[in-house]
């Protein structure tokens, strides 16, 4: 289907329009308000719309100066030309013709619904609602202004059936799944989903899930009642297996018992021989002992009457020899004495001898101190006077000024100094020497008489008479300066030195200096001298002496007053002499009382051990004597006790034969013993008594175990193990076979929905692919090689639109994710796509209106649309692109149609519009109105209050915005905006009006 | 001397069901079990009989609890003769087992003083009557054979020469040896060795074990179970009966007649599914089998053949129906689904709904994996779904 021409009249703005669609493209061309949209709107009701229409539809249609709408179309089919003439005059005035080739033109109903069947839809739209469906009507191609943005695959109601049908055809799958298909996937999902839960786990609540409880449960008490049983099971074979014991060991309990007595047997058989043994050995033992005491008895007395002689001749010897020790003690003792006596009278002539030693020693000592003393007074008078005359020298000393050689040498040097800055301040300053004046010749004021030498260091004057009258000034500048300071300092030095010697001269100086000095070494030649001959301690050593002279005159007076009295010598010689023969006498006695002592330790030794014989002699004697007297008693008391030796012989002989009696005996017994295995009896009824106790013990914990195992068969009963076990092992079994079948089924629906998913997957695939694969071919142009499309059908519907440039490395986007110039691209290319499929069932061709459709979109993508458009027209369809910027399709070639500009309905309405444009335009805005309505268009108030104008200031809101050609919203927010700004008023009546103020 | 008594054996009351997952249906067939005492009871008073025997397994377990002994001992207490027991291998005697408890002592005193539990195995002489020879058992495991005793020569000579004498025992005789069901659950198999016996020295063997009631020797009998509790061994299985002995006197042939005590009836059915008119006949037959009746019957089916699976869902819907009903209800297998080539048709050539189509084609060809049970399981269940949905917009 191809649209050919068309001619609007009456339709709104437009009075009579006729285009001619002779290009492809064609590019209608207009400003805004030209009313290309109000066109592309007549035209699309001229196709769709039922002629007999009433109501706003109809309403909006109207133009304001008067007229029915109407619009004619020619279109052309497989089947040639056809011409549609709708004329609009509401419900039921309205006319519809159509005229197709080689046919009578029909009408009205007859008409529409033909035109409808040609159109490829159900039926021409009426009655209500009729706006909304005219909306929907074609929209996948027929995009109006503002909606290219929009997502196309949502816009396909109308042809969906036709796409189906041609994409089925193309793409080969055979079929796109149905209702029921997606019913039954959809219904086996929700019982999956109602099934499982994630990693295939049953939900709670499904049988699978209460299988799994239950199955869960009675395996728990299957446990339970297995441990029940089990514990019924034990205490009956504790029952059995303590019966058992009790029956083994009471049997042998008997037998050990009946071993017990026959070895208790014995054991008192043998205790009645031990009773009898036991008498027979006592008596044994004790005949025994007699016969061996009265055996002894007869030794001993035999024994004691053979000792008797040797005892006596031993008695009688050691007497003897006491005797004569006791004489030999006597002999020296009477040594011993005599050497005593010659001692005592040597000890007093010693005595005697050093006392007079002494005396003669204090004598000597005394006079030897007497004439010490007298030296010492001497050499203390000689010292006293050497000394009187150093003290005079330090005195004078003292006297003399503190000039040290060093200061001395020091006050040289300055005084150089002092003579070396004089000379250099003579050789600088200025010298004057009167060599020969009168009486009035004045020196700086001062009269100088001739042969004055003068220097001077500064400026001076010079008078002579009246007449002569010089000033000198000296050069040398700070030359002079500073020798004048070096001079002046070298002089305050050298006197400040002088000052500190107390010397007025230098020379004066020096004679002190060497004074000094002369003093200095005679002081100290003394002072050596007296050092040397021990002054100091000289009064310390005169005291001691005289000290030690008074302590040797007490030490003879003391002598003297002790012994008998001496001669003593008057002097030192003598008395030395004395001392020394006295110190002779008492040595020669001090050796022979050694002598004397020596031989008194002799005698005395003798006598000691001369003594220890005598009592070593003496001691032994008296022994023998005991041993004699000892052995004569004994001997005596035997013979008493036990008669003469016959006696007891007689006495042996019997007990000798009791002896023999009682060992016959003892054997005899003994053998009875042996015989009874008396040793082995006693341990053996241990061992028995042992095995006895234990047998008891065991059989006592047998019947204890035997009594506990009852006790819990006695207490169990109030529930039944056995049976709780037994069904719980059939419970188990049913729900097992239960939960087998169930898993099948539930195992089977899983299997079919993984099938419905894969199965649906590519079907989808197979069935989109070709519509995918004409939209890549258009967006190619726009997005470059490698750009794909994206689009599921599902449902009955296509989504999921979008760009997939992954191979350009920028991923996927779905259509809501890109631009708004991306998305009119991408829809466009969808659009053009379905188009052409859609084209297949249209006689190949079928009309592309794009009204305004790249508004997002920059001049490159522009361009690249155009190729795109252009690529549509090669494959058949009829593109018609609206727009207000035709330069920008400047490269498209095809037909271009301009519209004229817009102006409102009157001629005068439009010169006044545009004198109040001018008028406005000149006049300042006023600042409130753009305040008061900043969302309104800044013109669209002045169209509207001269579209007013025109119609003398009044006029109904439906006709004005009629007139305007603006939408309802546009109309309402400009009329309110000026309604607020107290420009127009608001009128009532049907559909309201508005009045200028 | 004239003698006429009840032979009752395998009671097993307090039995469990742990196979039913239903408690109240388990509650009913244990109950059911307390009922034939009393329909028991009626028997022994309208027959005028002079005692009742119970060749053991009175009680379901050697540990049966104090309720279903007292309940038990309640419902013997009423019944107008004495009872003689032995323990069998189910409640068999033994310092485990109720028979030494004070509990049962007490009970049995104030509850069923006509009840007789014989623990020994020496004759009890009933003055006037018979002479009952007890071969009770006394462990879990008896090794050896519990007739034993009886073939002792000597004991014969002690008896009394004219009363009957009736061996009342519990066990398996010669050959037949009970196949396990999940309703028999005992562990032990007590070998009754008859060949032992002199037979002119008894008049009368007692015998328990074997829930189906059965001859076996001229004058050895198993009463069978008194209420029903397994399924059917084979069609000559009868259960749910006691036996009402007459003898004449001391030598003379017993005159054995049955009379019904069981209530629960318990079937058990092969079917064998072949052709497509199967399903209905098998429908058809399960009506006429069950009619009406709910929660009065135990239900075993073993299903063989194969169905289609439109005939599969009405199996399904068939088997919940009587799987409710059933007081039991066991499959033992199930017919195998072989779609039909309509069906296979139908889902995986539905040209409208590719995917289906699709899914079923694949699971078609997954029939000849090694997991054909899982693609079967798959169609069937997308079968089912769609026929859910189509009959649900049918509905509509």
């Amino acid at each position: 289907m191809k649209l050919i021409s068309a001619r609007v009249r009456n339709y709104r703005t437009h009075r009579e329009l006729v285009i001619n669609f002779t290009g492809n493209p064609t590019l209608i061309a207009g400003p805004n308000e030209s009313g290309k949209s109000t066109l592309i709107e007549a035209l699309h009701r001229g196709l769709f719309l039922k002629a007999k229409i009433g109501g706003e539809v109809f309403k909006q249609m109207c133009s304001d100066q008067g007229g029915h709408p109407e619009v004619e179309i020619v279109f052309e089919t497989g089947e040639g030309r056809s011409t549609v003439l709708k004329q609009f005059s509401g419900s039921t005035k309205s006319s519809t013709v159509l005229e197709q080739p080689g046919c009578s033109a029909i009408r009205d109903d007859e008409a529409e619904d033909r035109l409808a069947a040609m159109l490829g839809v159900d039926a021409p739209i009426s009655g209500g609602g009729a706006g909304g469906k005219l909306d929907k009507r074609w929209a996948q191609i027929w995009v109006r202004q503002g909606l290219s943005g929009q997502n196309p695959s949502g816009e396909l109601e109308d042809h969906r059936s036709t796409l189906i049908s041609r994409l089925q055809a193309m793409g080969g799958a055979g079929a796109v799944q149905s209702e029921l298909d997606n019913r039954i996937h959809q219904g086996l999902k929700e019982k999956l989903d109602g099934l499982l839960k994630a990693q295939d786990q049953p939900k709670a609540g499904t049988p699978l899930h209460g299988l799994e409880e239950k199955l869960k449960d009675l395996r728990l008490r299957e446990t339970v009642a297995r441990s029940a049983v089990a514990s019924l099971e034990g205490a009956v074979a504790q029952m059995d297996e303590a019966e058992e014991l009790i029956t083994e060991k009471t049997a042998q309990y008997a037998q050990v018992r009946e071993r017990l007595e026959e070895a208790r047997k014995r054991h008192a058989q043998a205790q009645a021989l031990q009773a009898t043994l036991r008498p027979i050995l006592l008596e044994l033992q004790n005949v025994e002992q007699e016969v061996s005491f009265i055996q002894r008895h007869i030794e001993e007395i035999s024994q004691a009457s053979a000792a008797l002689p040797q005892l006596q001749a031993a008695q009688s010897q050691t007497r003897t020899q006491a005797a004569i020790t006791e004489t030999s003690v006597a002999e020296a003792a009477t040594l011993v004495a005599q050497h005593d006596e010659q001692l005592a009278a040597i000890r007093g002539e010693l005595e005697n001898a050093q006392q007079r030693l002494a005396t003669s020693r204090a004598q000597k000592e005394l006079l030897q101190q007497e004439r010490q003393v007298g030296e010492l007074e001497k050499q203390h008078r000689s010292l006293t006077k050497q000394k009187e005359s150093l003290d005079v020298c330090r005195t004078d000393l003292q006297c003399l000024p503190q000039i040290t050689p060093k200061a001395l040498a020091k006050l040289r040097a300055l005084h150089q100094a002092k003579l070396e800055a004089e000379s250099v301040f003579k050789a600088i300053a200025t010298r004057v020497q009167v060599l020969a004046a009168d009486s009035h010749l004045r020196i700086q004021g001062k009269a100088v008489e001739p042969g004055s030498d003068e220097s001077f260091s500064g400026a001076f004057e010079i008078k002579a008479g009246d007449f002569l009258h010089l000033r000198i000034t000296p050069g040398g500048g700070e030359s002079l300066s500073d020798a004048i300071a070096q001079r002046d300092e070298a002089l305050r030095t050298f006197e400040e030195a002088l000052k500190k010697a107390e010397a007025s001269t230098l020379e004066e100086a020096e004679i002190q200096g060497s004074k000094r000095s002369e003093l200095e070494s005679k002081i100290r030649i003394l002072q050596e001298a007296l050092d040397a001959s021990g002054w100091d301690d000289l009064n310390e050593r005169l005291g001691d002496a005289q000290r030690d002279q008074a302590a040797a005159e007490a030490r003879l007076g003391r002598l003297q007053q002790t012994s008998e009295a001496w001669t003593l010598a008057s002097d030192e010689k003598t008395a030395i002499a004395d001392e020394e023969e006295a110190a002779t006498v008492c040595s020669d006695l001090k050796v022979r009382i050694k002598g004397l002592e020596s031989s008194r330790v002799q005698s005395s030794l003798q006598h000691q051990k001369r003594t220890d014989l005598h009592i070593d002699a003496d001691t032994r004697a008296q022994s023998a004597n005991i041993a004699l007297v000892n052995a004569q008693a004994f001997l005596a008391a035997l013979e008493q006790t036990h008669g003469g030796a016959a006696e007891m012989a007689v006495t042996e002989g019997k007990l000798k034969q009791r002896v023999t009696e009682l060992q016959k005996a003892k054997m005899e017994t003994e053998q009875a013993l042996t015989d009874l295995r008396s040793d082995e009896v006693e341990s053996e009824i241990g061992m028995l008594t042992a095995s006895y106790e234990n047998h008891q013990t065991i059989i006592q914990q047998k019947r204890e175990q035997k009594a506990a195992a009852a006790a819990v068969l006695q207490s169990a009963g109030t529930t039944d193990p056995v049976g709780d076990l037994n069904e719980i092992i059939e419970c188990k079994r049913e729900v097992e076979t239960q939960h087998a079948v169930e898993m099948g089924r539930v195992r089977a629906l899983q299997h079919l929905v993984c099938l419905f998913d894969d199965l649906e997957s590519a079907l989808e695939q197979a069935f989109t692919q070709p519509l995918l694969e004409k939209v890549g071919g258009y967006m190619t142009v726009v997005f470059g090689a490698g750009a794909k499309a994206e689009a599921r059908y599902r449902d009955g519907r296509f989504d999921g639109l979008a760009l997939n440039r992954s191979s350009q490395g920028l991923g996927t986007h779905g259509f809501d994710q890109l631009s708004g110039g991306a998305r009119e691209q991408l829809g466009v290319a969808f659009r053009l796509a379905v188009a052409e499929i859609l084209a297949a069932e249209h006689d190949g061709c079928l009309p592309l209106v794009l009204d305004d459709a790249f508004a997002n979109s920059d001049p490159e993508r522009v361009k690249a649309l155009q190729l795109m458009i252009h690529r549509a027209t090669q494959r058949g369809l009829q593109i018609i692109l609206l727009t207000c910027t035709p330069a920008d399709y400047s490269g498209l070639g095809g037909n271009e149609i301009r519209l004229p500009r817009p102006r409102p309905n009157l001629a005068a309405a439009s010169a006044m519009a545009v004198e109040v444009e001018m008028e406005e335009a000149e006049a300042p805005v006023p600042a409130e109105s753009i305040v008061a309505s900043p969302s309104v268009q800044s013109g669209d108030d002045d169209i509207l209050l001269a579209a007013l104008r025109a119609t003398g200031g009044r006029s109904g809101n439906q006709s004005l915005r009629n007139a305007l050609a603006w939408d309802e919203v546009r109309y309402e927010s400009v009329k309110n905006s000026l309604w607020e700004n107290g420009k127009i008023e608001k009128g009532k009546g049907k559909g309201g009006s508005v009045q200028i103020l | 001397m004239s003698i006429r008594f009840i032979h009752s054996a395998d009671w097993q009351l307090g039995k469990r069901f742990g196979s039913v997952a239903d408690l109240s249906k388990q509650e009913a067939l244990r109950t059911a079990r307390f009922h034939a005492i009393e329909r028991l009871a009626t028997i022994a008073r309208e027959k005028a009989v002079d005692f009742v025997l119970v060749a053991g397994d009175l009680f379901d377990s050697p540990t049966a609890s104090k309720s279903t002994i007292s309940q038990a001992l309640g419902k013997i207490g009423a019944i107008p003769v004495p009872v003689y027991v032995i323990p069998g291998n189910h409640d068999h005697a033994g310092p485990d087992s109720f028979w030494e408890q004070d509990f049962f002592h007490s009970e049995q005193a104030h509850l069923a003083p006509n009840l007789h539990v014989l623990l020994q195995p020496t004759p009890v002489i009933l003055e006037g009557k018979a002479v009952i020879l007890p071969c009770p058992l006394l462990r879990r495991y008896a090794n050896s054979n519990p007739l034993a005793w009886v073939g002792a020569a000597a004991l014969w000579n002690d008896l009394p020469t004219k009363l009957p004498r009736i061996i009342l025992g519990h066990g398996t005789v010669q050959e037949f040896g009970s196949a396990r069901d999940a309703e028999d659950d005992s562990r032990t198999v007590n070998f009754l060795d008859l060949s032992i016996l002199d037979e002119h020295a008894i008049d009368y063997i007692a015998l328990g074990d074997w829930h189906g009631t059965k001859q076996v020797g001229s004058k050895a009998w198993y009463s069978g179970a008194f209420e029903p509790d397994r399924f059917p061994k084979g069609e000559a299985y009868q259960s749910g009966l006691v036996l009402v002995v007459d003898i004449e006197s001391r030598g003379a042939a017993p005159s054995v007649a049955a009379e019904l005590t069981g209530s629960v009836r318990w079937h058990e059915v092969d079917n064998d599914f072949q052709g497509s008119e199967a399903m209905a006949a098998f429908e058809r037959r399960l009506d006429g089998l069950l009619e009406d009746r709910v929660q009065r019957d135990a239900l075993r089916l073993d299903l063989s053949g194969h169905l289609s699976l439109e005939d599969d869902v009405r199996l399904s819907t068939l088997l919940e129906r009587y799987e409710v009903r059933s007081l039991r209800f066991e499959l033992r297998r199930r017919p195998d689904i072989v779609p039909s080539e309509d069906e296979i048709r139908t889902l995986a050539g539905r040209s409208g709904d590719p995917l289906i189509a699709a899914v079923a084609a694949k699971l078609q060809d997954e029939r000849s994996s090694p997991t054909p049970d899982l693609a079967l399981e798959g169609l069937r269940q997308l079968f089912a779904g769609i026929r859910d949905v189509e009959s649900a917009r049918g509905g509509r």
